[in-house]
């Protein structure tokens, strides 16, 4: 990866620098930069994971087999993006999906606190939120068939009472959430922009299914402020 | 600049006329879809030509992902062409793949279920054929490209309106016959993000894809119906639970799979037994 090679080479030149040696305190500091990124991974592949499965996939299909689809590829792109991760962290996953699932409310915390920082940066958190809404809809147990879903949390009977006691209300299910102990950071559970969003993502997940939600972000998160003149070339075919 | 890459078109022959019609084999010694291809073969797309009698009646899966534009010419055995096959190519026009439908290709599956309508017209074989002008409405248009104000095709088979199809997105060109009838016969549809465009001279026992007006016209639209991008969407439903407008009213229950409703509906009726 070339985030981590790029670490790894500034580490040992600062250390060296420092210190005369490849171990000082900094070494700690850039050990925990790459514990961060690598957790951030974690999360990233539990929520596309969830995003693939629920659209249809197979939990036996390689993560990297499933982002072949254009809109989860592009889910993948916009999560990159927000968590600043490498273009190609991703798609290196050869797992299975289906053992990329188990303990999402814990790995889903790195993905959670970035989203309190971008926040307080005021910077966009649509991915972030459409992921943290992905395993929502995970924890629900049961995909768009119907079917019943497994769900292996530590939290998995309180989401799942959640949602069988306050499913007739889409706000009354989203402050249940919210409240569960352990599940979201208090601080973000109380950020309105926060609940805002996820609350949106959840419903346009509900309200549509996770294949036609994955092209609606596409659709709406988009960034079309780019310029592209590739497709406006004169291409005139008369015979050579 | 950059060198495009060459369109990767496929061109879909029936080929049965050139099997069973000694005049058409006359005509057409290397078949209508032969002559298509090498006549438009200096225009330097990537071609293919596929016909009826072709394992998966011409359109494989590989095929039919990666044809970027495809003409066809039908005309005896529309039928034969399954349903399936048809969905299959429906999707794939609806996703981006030009198509040019030729002559009696009116009345093919796939057009037709594109149109949504009979794509009747009124015909008529004169022997010997009998004269068609093509009088280009649109000279600014792309598919119009380097063609004259109007064609003279000597022999043709007369197809006249009414023509039972949609109100096409442009007209770009429209036939007189020598008995009187006209023919709205060069029509460009979008249907999702494929461009279409039915085009309608071209008999079988006519050589009128010698014509270099008519291979012309045929370039340009390939040129044309080539979708080269793939920005846009195909939502069947949009359902947009949340109003952009705040405080607007909003939707607050979601319907659970059908599947699951009925397993809890049950897991409550045995609850309440107990």
């Amino acid at each position: 990866m070339v985030i981590g090679l790029r670490i790894t080479i500034f580490k040992e030149t600062f250390c060296k620098r420092i210190n005369g040696c490849g171990q000082s305190d900094s070494h700690n500091v850039f050990k925990q930069e790459s514990e961060v990124e690598t957790a951030q991974q974690s999360a990233a592949s539990l929520v596309l994971s969830c995003a693939a499965l629920l659209s249809g996939q197979h939990h036996s299909t390689a993560l990297q087999t499933a982002l072949i689809y254009p809109a989860l590829a592009d889910f993948a792109r916009g999560l990159n993006k927000e968590l600043a991760l490498s273009a190609a962290a991703l798609e290196q996953g050869t797992q299975p999906l289906g053992t990329l699932l188990s303990q999402g409310s814990a790995r889903l915390q790195p993905l959670l606190s970035t989203i309190a920082a971008r926040l307080e940066q005021q910077q966009s958190v649509e991915y972030l939120c459409f992921a943290s809404a992905c395993w929502l809809r995970y924890s629900m147990g049961f995909d768009g068939k119907g079917d019943t879903l497994v769900v292996e949390d530590a939290l998995a009977q309180q989401l799942m009472q959640n949602r069988l006691d306050r499913w007739d209300h889409i706000d009354e299910l989203m402050a249940g959430y919210l409240a569960i102990n352990g599940l979201f950071p208090q601080a973000l559970a109380v950020e309105p922009a926060f609940a805002d969003r996820l609350s949106y993502w959840l419903c346009v997940i509900l309200a549509n299914g996770m294949g036609t939600a994955l092209q609606i972000l596409s659709i709406e998160c988009r960034d079309y402020s780019a310029r592209d003149f590739s497709t406006f070339a004169s291409d005139k075919r008369t015979p050579a | 600049m950059n060198k495009v890459a060459p369109i990767k078109v496929t061109v879909w022959n029936e080929c049965r006329h050139e099997k069973e019609d000694a005049d058409v084999q006359e005509v057409y010694p290397e078949t209508i879809g032969g002559c298509i291809v090498n006549h438009l073969k200096p225009y330097g797309f990537d071609l293919t030509l596929s016909t009826l009698d072709d394992p998966q009646q011409g359109w494989p899966d590989a095929l039919i992902e990666s044809t970027e534009v495809a003409i066809w010419w039908g005309h005896r055995y529309h039928d034969e062409l399954s349903d399936a096959l048809i969905d299959k190519l429906q999707a794939r026009v609806l996703a981006g793949m030009g198509l040019i439908v030729l002559h009696s290709g009116h009345h093919a599956k796939l057009f037709k279920r594109l149109m949504g309508t009979s794509c009747n017209l009124s015909w008529r074989e004169a022997e010997g054929g009998e004269r068609e002008r093509v009088w280009c409405l649109k000279p600014s248009h792309p598919i119009a490209y380097n063609i004259p104000p109007y064609l003279e095709l000597p022999q043709s088979e007369m197809y006249g309106e009414p023509f039972d199809i949609p109100e096409p997105d442009e007209l770009i060109f429209n036939s007189w016959y020598q008995g009187g009838e006209v023919l709205r016969s060069g029509c460009t549809f979008q249907r999702g993000r494929g461009r279409i465009f039915f085009f309608a001279p071209g008999h079988e026992t006519f050589p009128i894809y010698r014509n270099e007006h008519i291979i012309q016209i045929l370039a340009n639209a390939i040129a044309r119906a080539h979708q080269p991008h793939q920005s846009g969407w195909n939502l069947g439903n949009w359902g947009r639970p949340i109003p952009l407008e705040a405080g607007a009213p909003k939707q607050t229950y979601y319907k659970k799979p059908r599947k699951l409703m009925l397993a809890e509906k049950v897991e409550k009726a045995e609850k309440a037994k107990k």
